[in-house]
C-alpha cells in the first residue's frame, strides 16, 4: 500500500506564502479559505537572540483519519489506489462533522456549494504514470516541499526525511497518527508546534 | 495573432463565465479525476515566457486553455528560478482579468482631484491630446516643460522615457526609483569593480556566481537587503541553497526578516547609520590587518599618493610632480620602497611585476613641478585615518548593536576565503546612498573578494546566443538586450540631425549638483517638485507619467498634489487607473499587463521575450504609445517627431504590430515558430558557469603585453596612462563632481564629492527627537512589488493593511497591543490637510524588530477608487507611508538621494479607518472577469 503525504522543511521555509496562492489559483478556493496555509512561529527568545518558524499546514493525511471516521455519508474517503484522504463532493451533505473532528482545522467551508473542500495533494491531476508534484510544491520558492510516497524509501519525500532523521516533526498527534512530516533543526528553531 | 479565439469556442466560453466564480472552477474539483466541461473540444497551449511581477523576470510556463490564461507554473530549465514561481508571479492571471483593468483609452469628465469620472475616447484622440499638448508647449515656452515619468513597478522598459525624451529633445525624467533604488549602489560599484564584475546586489537579479552550484561560498552579507522578500524564487531560494551547504550567513537589517532568523549572525542596525556600521567594519579590518595584503598592494590604488594640496583630496597626477615622463599620457604616482623613489604608476606586465613594491600606507616627501616640497599621504594611509575613530565601541553606541555581535560578523567576513556583502535599496533610500556602495566596494576590495569563485563580485560573460532576432531598423538586435539605456544617445543616428543639445543636457533639473544622475539620465525629484512650485529655473507643463502610482511611491507625497495642479497637461498610462490617475491625469492610456506584452527579456542562461498569453480589450505595449506619439508629432509638424518616425526611423518610434512582430522573430523561423522556442536557453546552466573566467578576467594578457586589469571605469577621464587598478579610494568621484559624466565639460557641483565613504547623524534623529521618538524603515514584502498587487483579491487576502512592527517596550509605553490599529505620524503631518492626523496601520508587536525602531511598507487602497471623488482620495491618504517620509534635504552629494528611511516618528492607538476592505471577501469584486483576446489595439 501506498502512503502519500507532503514533507515540508522548515529549515527551508522562508515564509513567501506562495504555496497558498499556488493552492488557492489551481483550485480555485474562494477567498476566506485556505487549504494550505503558513503560520508564523515565533520570534521567541531573548533579543537580539531570537528564533522562528514558518509553519505551512495543510491535510495531513493521517493514518487513521478522523474525518473518515466521522463521515455518515462516506464523502470523506480514502483513495483506494493511492490511500490519499479525499472528499466526494457529490456525497457531501454539509454536516460538518469532518470539520470538527480535524484535530488540525484543516477542512473548510465551501459556502457556494455548500460542502466540505480540502487539500486533496493536487491528486485529480494525477496520471496513468503516476503522481504530478502539486502545485505548492513546485512553485515553492525555496524547495522546501517534497510530495512522495512514505512507504517507499526512494520518492522525494522520503529521502528528505533520510537525510535530516535528527530533525523529523509531526504535529500533535492524538491517535490519528499524521503521515506529513516537518523537518526542523535544532540549530536554527526548537520544534513548538508539537503539543 | 494565433492565440485569437474562434467564434464557437468564444460563445462556450461565455457560457462557461457565468456559471463560474473564480477562475480555475471549471477545471478543478475537489473530487478525483472529475470529467471536465468540454474537454474533449478544449484547446490548451503551454507557452513560455517571463514573469514581470518584480525584476527579476523568472522564465514562466502559461497554461492557455480556449484562448484564455488559466495557469503559471515555473521554468526548470532556468538556472536562476530551478522552475519555483513566487506569490508575485502566481498572482498574473489575477492581474490580467481583474475587472478594473484600464480597458480604452479615457478622459476625464470634470476636476482633477475631485470627480472620478472618466470618458472612453479613441487611441488617436488621446494621443493627439498628448502631442498638441507637447507643441503647445513648446511653441509657448519651450522642449523642457517636458516631464517624463516612470518606474520598476509594471513598466519593464527602463530604456523608454530616456527614448523618448531624447529624441523629443529636452525636459526632464524621473522614477521614485532610481536615486533612492538600485542606481547609487550599481553608479559606485561599476567603478570600484572596474565595470566588469556585477554589482552585488541579489535583490536586483544579480550576484549570480551564487547559483553556481559548484562554487563554495563561505560567508555572505545580507546587508539591507531581503532575498526572501525581494525575489522568493531566484535570491530567495539560492540563499536558502547557499546556508544549506555550509556558507555562514550575516544580516545586518532591523527587521528580524526569514533569512535573520537564518543567519549565523543578526545585526538589528537603527536605521540610517549603516555607514557606521561600514566604517566600524572599514577600521576593524585595516587595524588588524585582515585585509588580503597582497591583492591591495598589487591590484588596487591603495599606494597612489594623495594631493595635500587638493581641498578634496584628489590623488596627485603625474605631471602635478617634478621629473616625471608622462609621454604615455596622465598617471598618478607612489612610492617605490624597492628604489625608495616617487615613481609613475604603470600597468603590470609578468616582466614588470616583480620591480613593483609600492608602500601602501605612510606619507612619503614628493617636489612638484614648481619645485616645491610636500608630504603625500598614500591613499591607504588618507583612507585608514578617515575611518580610525570607528572603533568597535562607537560603532555598537552609534547602530545600537551589541559590540561583540559585531566583532564576531567582521571576523566571520574577513577570514571566509570566498564570499560577499549584497546591498539593497535601504541604503539607497537615505542620503548616504553612494557612501554605502563605496563602504561595501571597499569591505569587498580590501578582502580580494573579486573575480573569484563564490565571489558574487565576479564577470559574467554573455553566452552565445542560440538563437538571434531579425530586427529591422526600427528595432535593432541591440535594442533587444537589456541595460544599453546608460549609453543611449538620440543623436547617435544615420541622419546626423541635432535631436538633443549639451544645454538641453546641462539643464536637467539637479544634473550639476548630482552629477551621478547622468549614469541614468534622469534628474533630481525635489528639484524638479521645485520647479513646478516656483518656476525656477523653468517651469515644467507636460506630464506623461508611465507606472502605477506616484503618490504612493514618492517622499512626502501630499506635497505633490498642488504641483500637479500647476501642470498644463498630465497623462497616465497604466494596467488599471491609481490615486495618481485620479489626482492627476487628464487622460489615461491602458497598458498591456506581462502576460500581454511582447518585449525581450533575459535572466541567467534563459533569453527570449515577454510573450502575449492574450491581449484584451484595447491594450498597447507601453513601446507603442511613445511611438504613436512621436509620430503624431512628425504629423503635426514638429521636426524631432518627423526625424525620428519617418527618417531615423528610431526603435522608440515603434507603432507597427506587425513590423515590431517581424522584428522580434528568430531569423529563419516564423513568429510561430519563434513562439513555440520562446525562451530560449543559450547553453544549460552548467555551460554558463563553465566559462567564468575568474582571475583570468583581470591576469589575461591585453594586446600591448600588460596584463587586462582593472580600468572599465574605474579612471577618470584625464588619465590617459592607466594604471588598470581597482580604485579603493575613489578619486574618480571628485573627477566627476568636477567636470560630469558627459562627453563635454559640466560645471562643477558646488561642492567636491568625496573619494572615501563617511558618516552623518540622520537630520531626523532620535538622539534629540522626543516628540518623534521612533525611527521609521520601510522593506519589502514577498507578495507585492512596489506599489503593484494592492488590488490582487489573493494577496490582500494574505495581507490587507500594512502592519506596524514595534517591539514590546515601545508597544507598552503606548498601550498598543498586538493586532490594534495604530496611527503613525512624522514631522511631515504638522501642517499637512491630506494626513494631519498621520496614516494607519496594524501593530504587529514583535522582539523581531531592532528596539527603538518600527517598520512599516508601502500602502495604499484601491478600494477606495471604487467611489467617486473626496472618498478616491483615501487611496493614498489611509495607510501611505511615503506621506511621512522626507523629501527636504539633505541629499546624496553625488546621486541626490532623499529620505525614505531612517527618519523619526510617533505612533499611537488607533482605530480601524473606515470604508478599507479588511475581510478576505471584502476583495470578491476584485476576482477575475476573464475575457477573450481582442489582438490590443495595434
Amino acid at each position: 500500500m501506498s502512503r502519500y503525504a507532503l514533507v515540508v522543511d522548515l529549515d527551508r521555509c522562508i515564509g513567501c506564502q506562495g504555496c497558498e496562492i499556488a493552492c488557492k489559483s489551481e483550485n480555485g478556493v474562494a477567498l476566506g479559505e485556505k487549504w494550505s496555509k503558513v503560520f508564523k512561529v515565533g520570534p521567541t527568545g531573548t533579543y537580539p537572540k531570537l528564533e522562528q518558524y514558518y509553519l505551512p499546514v495543510m491535510c495531513q493525511q493521517c493514518k487513521d483519519a478522523p474525518c473518515v471516521h466521522v463521515c455518515p455519508t462516506g464523502a470523506s474517503y480514502r483513495d483506494p489506489n493511492t490511500d490519499v484522504v479525499l472528499v466526494d463532493k457529490e456525497k457531501c451533505i454539509g454536516c460538518k462533522y469532518c470539520m470538527m473532528a480535524c484535530p488540525y482545522d484543516v477542512r473548510n467551508w465551501n459556502r457556494e456549494e455548500r460542502v466540505v473542500e480540502k487539500c486533496t495533494l493536487c491528486s485529480q491531476r494525477w496520471t496513468e504514470d503516476g503522481p504530478v508534484e502539486p502545485l505548492c510544491v513546485s512553485a515553492c520558492c525555496a524547495s522546501a516541499r517534497y510530495l512522495g510516497d512514505l512507504d517507499d524509501p526512494n520518492s522525494a519525500a522520503s529521502q528528505a526525511l533520510a537525510a535530516k532523521p535528527d530533525a523529523v516533526r509531526h504535529l500533535k498527534d492524538v491517535g490519528n497518527d499524521p503521515s506529513t512530516a516537518y523537518l526542523l533543526s535544532e540549530k536554527y528553531a526548537t520544534w513548538k508546534s508539537g503539543e | 495573432m494565433s492565440n485569437v479565439v474562434t467564434r464557437r469556442s468564444f460563445l462556450k466560453l461565455s457560457a462557461a463565465a457565468g456559471a463560474a466564480t473564480a477562475l480555475g472552477t471549471t477545471a478543478v474539483t475537489n473530487l478525483v479525476q472529475s470529467s471536465k466541461a468540454y474537454a474533449e473540444e478544449d484547446t490548451v497551449e503551454v507557452m513560455g515566457t517571463f514573469c514581470r511581477a518584480c525584476v527579476l523576470a523568472c522564465p514562466v510556463k502559461v497554461t492557455i486553455r480556449n484562448g484564455r490564461a488559466t495557469r503559471i507554473e515555473g521554468d526548470s530549465r532556468s538556472g536562476l528560478s530551478l522552475g519555483r514561481v513566487c506569490p508575485k508571479g502566481l498572482s498574473g492571471i489575477q492581474a490580467l482579468y481583474h475587472p478594473n483593468r484600464t480597458k480604452y483609452p479615457m478622459k476625464r469628465v470634470g476636476e482633477r482631484g475631485v470627480d472620478n469620472k472618466w470618458e472612453r475616447i479613441t487611441w488617436d484622440e488621446g494621443i493627439t491630446m498628448v502631442a498638441e499638448a507637447l507643441i503647445e508647449m513648446r511653441d509657448k515656452t519651450g522642449r523642457n516643460g517636458l516631464l517624463v515619468t516612470s518606474g520598476g513597478g509594471g513598466n519593464p522598459s527602463f530604456i523608454d522615457p530616456a527614448g523618448f525624451r531624447g529624441y523629443w529633445g529636452a525636459g526632464n525624467i524621473f522614477e521614485p526609483g532610481c536615486a533612492q533604488c538600485a542606481m547609487p549602489r550599481d553608479f559606485v560599484q561599476n567603478m570600484m569593480y572596474g565595470g566588469g564584475p556585477e554589482f552585488t546586489s541579489i535583490a536586483d537579479g544579480q550576484c549570480t556566481e551564487y547559483y553556481n552550484p559548484t562554487i563554495s561560498a563561505e560567508c555572505f552579507v545580507i546587508w539591507g537587503t531581503g532575498p526572501a522578500q525581494s525575489g522568493p524564487a531566484q535570491a530567495g531560494r539560492v540563499t536558502v541553497e547557499l546556508r544549506e551547504h555550509g556558507c555562514k550567513t550575516i544580516v545586518v537589517d532591523p527587521r528580524f526578516t526569514a533569512d535573520a532568523a537564518r543567519a549565523d549572525v543578526w545585526l538589528p542596525i537603527r536605521p540610517g547609520t549603516d555607514l557606521a556600521m561600514m566604517l566600524g567594519w572599514l577600521n576593524y579590518i585595516l587595524e588588524n590587518d585582515l585585509y588580503d595584503e597582497e591583492f591591495v598592494t598589487k591590484w588596487t590604488n591603495f599606494p597612489f599618493l594623495v594631493n595635500p594640496n587638493d581641498p578634496a583630496g584628489a590623488l596627485l597626477r603625474a605631471s602635478e610632480v617634478a621629473g616625471m615622463d608622462t609621454a604615455k599620457g596622465e598617471g598618478y604616482v607612489y612610492f617605490d620602497e624597492g628604489t625608495n623613489k616617487v615613481t609613475k604608476t604603470y600597468a603590470l606586465s609578468p616582466e614588470n611585476e616583480s620591480g613593483y613594491k609600492p608602500a601602501l600606507f605612510g606619507e612619503y616627501e614628493v617636489t612638484l613641478a614648481d619645485g616645491s616640497k610636500v608630504k603625500c599621504k598614500t591613499a591607504g594611509q588618507a583612507y585608514r585615518e578617515s575611518v580610525a575613530e570607528w572603533t568597535l565601541e562607537k560603532t555598537a553606541e552609534t547602530c545600537w548593536v551589541d559590540q561583540n555581535d559585531i566583532k564576531t560578523a567582521i571576523e566571520m567576513y574577513a577570514s571566509a576565503n570566498a564570499g560577499g556583502i549584497s546591498l539593497g535599496v535601504a541604503t539607497d533610500q537615505h542620503p548616504q546612498s553612494t557612501q554605502a556602495g563605496m563602504g561595501v566596494g571597499a569591505l569587498t576590495v580590501l578582502m580580494g573578494n573579486i573575480e573569484k569563485p563564490g565571489c558574487p563580485a565576479t564577470s559574467r560573460p554573455q553566452a552565445p546566443l542560440a538563437y538571434m532576432w531579425n530586427g529591422t531598423k526600427r528595432a535593432k538586435f541591440w535594442d533587444f538586450t537589456p541595460q544599453h539605456f546608460m549609453d543611449f544617445d538620440p543623436n547617435d543616428n544615420e541622419s546626423g540631425y541635432v535631436y538633443q543639445t549639451e544645454q538641453a543636457i546641462t539643464e536637467r533639473l539637479g544634473y550639476i549638483e548630482h552629477k551621478g544622475f547622468g549614469y541614468w539620465q534622469h534628474s533630481h525629484i525635489p528639484t524638479v517638485h521645485n520647479a513646478i512650485m516656483t518656476g525656477e529655473p523653468y517651469k515644467p507643463h507636460v506630464w506623461l507619467e508611465r507606472s502605477g502610482n506616484k503618490l504612493v511611491t514618492l517622499a512626502d507625497s501630499s506635497s505633490w498634489i498642488d504641483a500637479i495642479h500647476k501642470m498644463d497637461f498630465i497623462s497616465h498610462s497604466y494596467m488599471y487607473h491609481t490615486s495618481f490617475t485620479f489626482e492627476a491625469a487628464d487622460v489615461m492610456f491602458p497598458i498591456t499587463e506581462w502576460l500581454e506584452s511582447l518585449y525581450s527579456q533575459f535572466g541567467g542562461n534563459m533569453m527570449g521575450m515577454y510573450m502575449p498569453a492574450t491581449i484584451l480589450f484595447e491594450h498597447a505595449d507601453d513601446r507603442f504609445t511613445w511611438g504613436t506619439i512621436l509620430k503624431k508629432l512628425g504629423d503635426l509638424g514638429d521636426p524631432n517627431g518627423y526625424n525620428a518616425y519617418y527618417v531615423d526611423k528610431s526603435h522608440y518610434a515603434q507603432c507597427d504590430w506587425e513590423e515590431y512582430k517581424e522584428a522580434l522573430t528568430i531569423i529563419g523561423k516564423t513568429f510561430e515558430e519563434t513562439r513555440e522556442l520562446n525562451p530560449w536557453a543559450n547553453g544549460t546552466p552548467e555551460e554558463v558557469w563553465a566559462a567564468t573566467p575568474y582571475e583570468q578576467a583581470y591576469l589575461a594578457p591585453a594586446e600591448d603585453g600588460t596584463y587586462t586589469g582593472f580600468y572599465l571605469r574605474t579612471d577618470p577621464a584625464d588619465i590617459t596612462d592607466s594604471p588598470k587598478k581597482l580604485p579603493l579610494y575613489l578619486d574618480k568621484m571628485i573627477y566627476i563632481g568636477r567636470h560630469g559624466l558627459e562627453k563635454f565639460e559640466m560645471p562643477p557641483a558646488s561642492e567636491d564629492y568625496s573619494p572615501v565613504p563617511y558618516y552623518w547623524e540622520p537630520s531626523e534623529s532620535p538622539l534629540e527627537d522626543s516628540d518623534y521618538p521612533l525611527v521609521m524603515t520601510e522593506g519589502r514584502l514577498p507578495f507585492i512589488f512596489h506599489s503593484t498587487l494592492r488590488n490582487i483579491p489573493y494577496i490582500r487576502e494574505i495581507y490587507p493593511a500594512p502592519e506596524l512592527w514595534i517591539d514590546p517596550e515601545a508597544a507598552a509605553e503606548r498601550g498598543i497591543e498586538n493586532g490594534d490599529w495604530v496611527r503613525v505620524k512624522s514631522r511631515r503631518c504638522e501642517g499637512n490637510k491630506f494626513v494631519p492626523d498621520g496614516i494607519n496601520a496594524v501593530a504587529y508587536v514583535t522582539e523581531g524588530i531592532a528596539h527603538g525602531t518600527v517598520y512599516m511598507e508601502r500602502f495604499w487602497n484601491p478600494e477606495f477608487l471604487e467611489t467617486d471623488g473626496e472618498d478616491a482620495r483615501k487611496s493614498w491618504t489611509t495607510m501611505n507611508l511615503n506621506t511621512l517620509t522626507k523629501k527636504e534635504p539633505p541629499y546624496n552629494p553625488e546621486c541626490g538621494s532623499y529620505t525614505l528611511r531612517g527618519f523619526t516618528v510617533q505612533v499611537e492607538k488607533g482605530e480601524r479607518p473606515e470604508g478599507i476592505w479588511y475581510e478576505p471577501e471584502d476583495f470578491q469584486p476584485w476576482m477575475p472577469q476573464p475575457s477573450d483576446n481582442t489582438g490590443g489595439v495595434y
